[in-house]
């Protein structure tokens, strides 16, 4: 895996057609790619004029592309905490777990944990490739991703350093009553804690997404814009947040241009020392031909 | 024979007093720890108690595991009816 793409933006700027044009303009140049979208309301497919389907699709030689389907990670999600509930509590056997479990899915945090679990799962299954192209879902749900690995790291560290502290006291317990005076299966050093591991195993996951997305060599940023005001004071939203986390910002695409034309001079004022690329409208629904044009105007630069 | 009996009672209020000198020194320590083990269990879960909580992949990992966590703090929270009791505990009376 030599790059991940990361296209941001505000919803209907041109995400997925600058997305495309890029996967299949450095597919055309030899390289394999893997192009995704992990935005709830797909429109990969539309953008390539096929019928939609579910799974991995090979699209021209090179190129492969998956809508990913967030509710089957969020069924993934549940399941996995629905088995392990049942090999500790051995009386939820006769529980209907799985009903009560499901209702988690529409809590708040669910969905952008559901996107963070598909998209490292994807960077993993798909680490044979050159280059992984992600289109990012409107900036609301994209903020709250990028910055999960971040505020779980956060916890973590907060939430180990609670267990640490009960661990000495449950230590100190056992050194004087008994290795079992709290309870047989008790864990009194952090080797034998459950909890603590999972921590550990949680942990190790977080910072894998936070140390790829920190990592200049490896991820392209790329932020998309049409030049209206609101799309620029989004824009600007987005570059403010990227900093704030110590994320780059590689490329902006001022897409669409000529359509409306209210705020030229205030991007080249907003983003001063990123690189700006221009792409012209080329109209509603491009065919192939005209994403592949799109694309070779800016892709070789930013890879 | 006899002396040998009275000694024998003689070990065993020693080892009651070692006992209780032991179950001394650690009871402070035992009840904060409840206090602790139960205050994990509501920072995890603070949602519970309306209070902004980890992000839920966090406390779904950790679900499995927080059942003795889980059962003092709902002991916690059943003791609330009586404030005095524990007072009077915590206070050795």
């Amino acid at each position: 895996m030599e790059r991940v793409f990361f296209l941001l933006g505000k919803g209907g700027v041109g995400k997925t057609t600058s997305a495309a044009g890029l996967a299949l303009t450095l597919a055309d140049k030899g390289k394999t790619v893997f192009w995704a979208s992990i935005d709830p309301a797909h429109n990969l497919w539309d953008a390539l004029g096929m019928e939609p389907a579910s799974g991995v699709r090979h699209i021209a030689e090179h190129l492969w592309a998956q809508e990913v389907d967030l509710d089957r990670y969020l069924q993934r999600i549940l399941k996995e905490t629905t088995q392990r509930m049942k090999s500790f509590y051995r009386h939820l056997q006769i529980v209907n777990l799985e009903g009560i479990l499901d209702v988690i899915r529409y809590s708040p945090g669910m969905e952008e944990s559901a996107v963070l679990y598909a998209l490292r799962d994807i960077l993993e299954r798909h680490s044979d490739k050159d280059y992984i192209v992600v289109d990012t879902p409107p900036t609301g749900l994209t903020l709250k991703i990028l910055s999960l690995p971040f505020s779980i790291l956060l916890w973590i560290e907060q939430l180990r350093k609670w267990r640490r502290r009960i661990l000495d006291r449950r230590g100190i317990v056992a050194s004087v009553m008994g290795r079992d005076a709290l309870g047989k299966d008790v864990a009194v050093k952090v080797q034998e804690d459950s909890i603590y591991r999972e921590l550990d195993r949680q942990e190790s996951q977080a910072r894998y997404m936070a140390d790829l997305l920190r990592n200049g060599e490896i991820v392209r940023n790329i932020l998309v814009l049409n030049q209206d005001r609101l799309s620029l004071m989004e824009s600007k939203r987005i570059k403010a947040f990227l900093d704030r986390l110590g994320l780059p910002l590689n490329m902006i695409l001022l897409n669409r241009v000529g359509l409306v034309d209210e705020v030229e001079a205030d991007i080249l004022e907003a983003f001063p020392s990123i690189p700006l690329k221009r792409l012209p409208n080329i109209g509603p629904s491009p065919d192939l031909k005209g994403l592949r044009s799109l694309g070779s105007l800016w892709a070789e630069e930013v890879a | 024979m006899r002396s040998s009996k009275l000694f024998d009672h003689f070990l065993e209020a020693l080892r009651g007093f070692s006992k209780g000198f032991k179950e001394r020194t650690v009871d402070t320590i035992e009840k904060e720890l409840f206090e602790m083990e139960g205050s994990f269990a509501l920072l995890v879960f603070s949602s519970l108690v309306g209070l902004p909580s980890p992000p839920p992949l966090i406390g779904l990992s950790l679900l499995p595991y927080m059942e003795r966590e889980f059962s003092i703090m709902l002991a916690k929270s059943s003791d609330l009816k009586d404030a005095w009791s524990v007072w009077a505990d915590l206070a050795d009376i």
